[in-house]
Parts: C-alpha cells; structure tokens; sequence
C-alpha cells in the first residue's frame, strides 16, 4: 500500500471515529443534570393521581412557540393513562422572551382563582396574539374575563411581589438544574428535551412502564 | 454513474498527462491535495454533527443559547424533511472522493474540483445570506463550514501543484 493510500485510509477512518465520537456524546450530554431532582415535584400546579407512577414534569415558558406546540399533547398523555401518569407545570420563563414573566404571573394569578390549567391553555393558544404586543396586560385581563375571574383581584395578583417570587423560585430552580431550552420535560427524573406528539409521549411512557416493571 | 464517468476520465486523462512509457505511473499526493482531504474530512464531522442537531428533536425548543438552535430550527434547516447540513455531509464525501481519483493528475484535479468547489461556495453564500438576512442568527458551526469550503476553493483555485 502506498504512503498515499496510507494517508487517505488514515484520515478516513479518523473521520469516522470522530463521527462515532460525536453521536455517542450527543445521546450522553442531552441526558445530562445537575441539581436536587427530589424537589422536581415540589409544586401545586399537578394533574392526576398522586400515586400515578409516571411523573412527567414540565418546564415552560409561556412565550416559547415551542412550548405551545407541546402544551396539549402534554395534558393528553395525562388523559390517555389517568391512573399511570401525574403531570406537573414548572415556570421556566426564558431572558430571551420579554412577556415570560408577567404571563407565568398572570397563570399564577389564575391560580389564585383555581384556574391555573385553564389559563395555562389559553396563554399558549393565543400566544401569537400577546406576545408581539407591547403591553400585553390588556390581554391577560380579556382571557381572565373569559375564564370568569374576579378581574380586580386577577388584575392586583399581576402585581404581587408573592407571585412574582414564585415565578422566580421556579426559574432559580430552572437555573440549578442546568437547563438551557423549553420545554423540558423530566419523566419520573429523565431528562427529555423539546416539543413532544401525541406519539411521542406514547412511546416515552411505554419506555417508563418498562423501566417501572424492573 | 457520477463516480463512473469520473473515473473514466480520470482514466482517460490519466494517460495523457502522467504517461511514462506504456506504463501510466500516477504521482504522487501534493501538499495541497493532502490539505484539501484532511479540510473534507473536517467538514465530514462539523457537517454530521449539524445533522444530528437538526434532526435531534430537542431542537424543537426554545433556547437561552441563540445562534445554532435558532439556525438549526429555522424553516430553512431542512428541505423536504432533508436537513440542509446532509447536503453538505454529501459535498464533503464528494470532495473526499474526487481528490482520490484525481490527484496527482493535476490539470484534471484542477478542473474538477475548481468546478466542485465553485458549487460549494454559491450554495455556502447563499445559506450565509439566508442566516444574516432572513434568519438574523449565525450558527458557529454553519460558519466553519463555510470556511472549510472557502478554503477548499481557494486551494483549488491556487496555481500549480506543490
């Protein structure tokens, strides 16, 4: 063989190996976490039974497209194994978005009201709607009215310092564990990054049901 | 088909630039063409990790990070399904492969791979003016890329073979 081919064969086969390099890394680092998982659940805004199996908690931020796109095939993986899976909402309002965090307010303030779910799907529906507008306050107050809330005390909760403490604890707690893009889901403490279907969910919970059974 | 006609031109040239009596003896690798496959073997691995962070789902997020994960979700990472970094994958194995069958040939590599190179480098500008202008974020890793084959080209635009 000559010192030609030699050559060639050498920096094919490093080519190679760097590739294999690169998707093994890419699985590893995406699975990565810091932080105390423990208090992953450690929230009031849940849905399900207690002693589902599954806990599936998400990380959002109410001005992300990518979070509406996961926002209701997320509440229907609940749906579809009410008695498997319990799903938790965590606020991880992103510096890049400039409404984030008066809109996790404004779900915080529904709350108040018991209407954090409902809220919650409505910020995401009409996103588009609030999130290139200059003051979106207006708008919040307009869905509190559609959901029926006592609009002053909706409209004095969008000022409170508790409220905006929540929020910020939720992101602190975002901050500790190292995450970096919404949404992010953690399944019974699997970290699962970015926008799932309805068919993703399926197969993520197939995948913990088998974990469970060892 | 494409590797065949190559080859045959290849082989066609071959005889009329490095004939040495009835035995056609091939020279041997330049500098140059040493530096061009070890450039595309370098893209081969930037433009498969671009791959595998467009077709990574966690890309469908929303990032602190901007810059790659806006570049690499935009509407313009893929084309029918197909990420646009595969393309590139394509152009570097091409690149591999054409300076294999060439070297040492120099008129003929020139010719091929000024021509190949040229491809390269309008659909290179083009993805950097859809970045800046349409997009309005630069992915670190796409402008390697591209440097890789604004190198490639201008070493196959250089005179005569080292």
């Amino acid at each position: 063989m000559s010192s030609d081919s030699k050559f060639f064969i050498g920096v094919v086969a490093a080519v190679v190996l760097a590739v294999a390099g690169i998707v093994f890394f890419s699985k590893k680092n995406s699975t990565t976490v810091s932080g105390d998982l423990s208090l992953l659940t450690e929230t009031e805004h849940k849905i399900g039974l207690d002693e589902a199996p599954i806990k599936i908690v998400k990380f959002s931020d109410f001005e992300c497209p990518a979070c509406a796109a996961a926002a209701a095939p997320f509440k229907q993986i609940q749906q579809e194994f009410p008695e498997e899976v319990q799903i938790f909402y965590r606020h991880f309002p992103l510096p890049i978005h400039k409404h984030a965090v008066i809109a996790a307010i404004a779900a915080e303030a529904a709350a108040n009201q018991a209407k954090f779910w409902e809220m919650n799907e409505l910020l995401f529906l009409t996103q588009k709607e609030w999130s290139d507008s200059g003051n979106p306050i207006n708008h919040f107050i307009k869905l509190a009215e559609e959901l029926g809330l006592d609009t002053s005390r909706f409209q004095e909760d969008l000022r409170s310092n508790e409220l905006r403490q929540k929020v910020n604890k939720d992101k602190n707690y975002s901050g500790a564990l190292g995450l970096n893009q919404t949404p992010t889901f953690f399944v019974n403490q699997e970290k699962v990054v970015g926008a799932k279907s309805i068919e993703d969910w399926r197969e993520i919970v197939a995948e913990a049901r088998k974990n469970l059974s060892f | 088909m494409l590797v065949w006609v190559v080859s045959s031109a290849v082989e066609h040239l071959a005889l009329n630039e490095g004939v040495t009596g009835s035995i056609p003896v091939r020279p041997t690798m330049s500098w140059k063409e040493k530096v061009i496959i070890i450039l595309s073997g370098l893209g081969v691995i930037v433009s498969s990790y671009l791959v595998l962070k467009t077709l990574d789902p966690s890309t469908v997020t929303c990032a602190i990070v901007t810059g790659c994960e806006e570049v690499l979700s935009s509407r313009y990472a893929k084309i029918g399904g197909f990420p646009i970094a595969g393309l590139g994958v394509i152009w570097y194995l091409v690149t591999l492969t054409l300076v294999w069958l060439v070297y040492g040939r120099r008129l003929l590599r020139k010719i091929v791979l000024i021509m190949w190179a040229t491809i390269g480098l309008i659909f290179s500008a083009g993805l950097i003016y859809i970045s800046s202008f349409e997009i309005g974020a630069y992915c670190i890793w796409c402008l390697t890329s591209s440097a890789l084959v604004s190198l490639i080209f201008v070493i196959s635009l250089t005179g005569r073979s080292a």
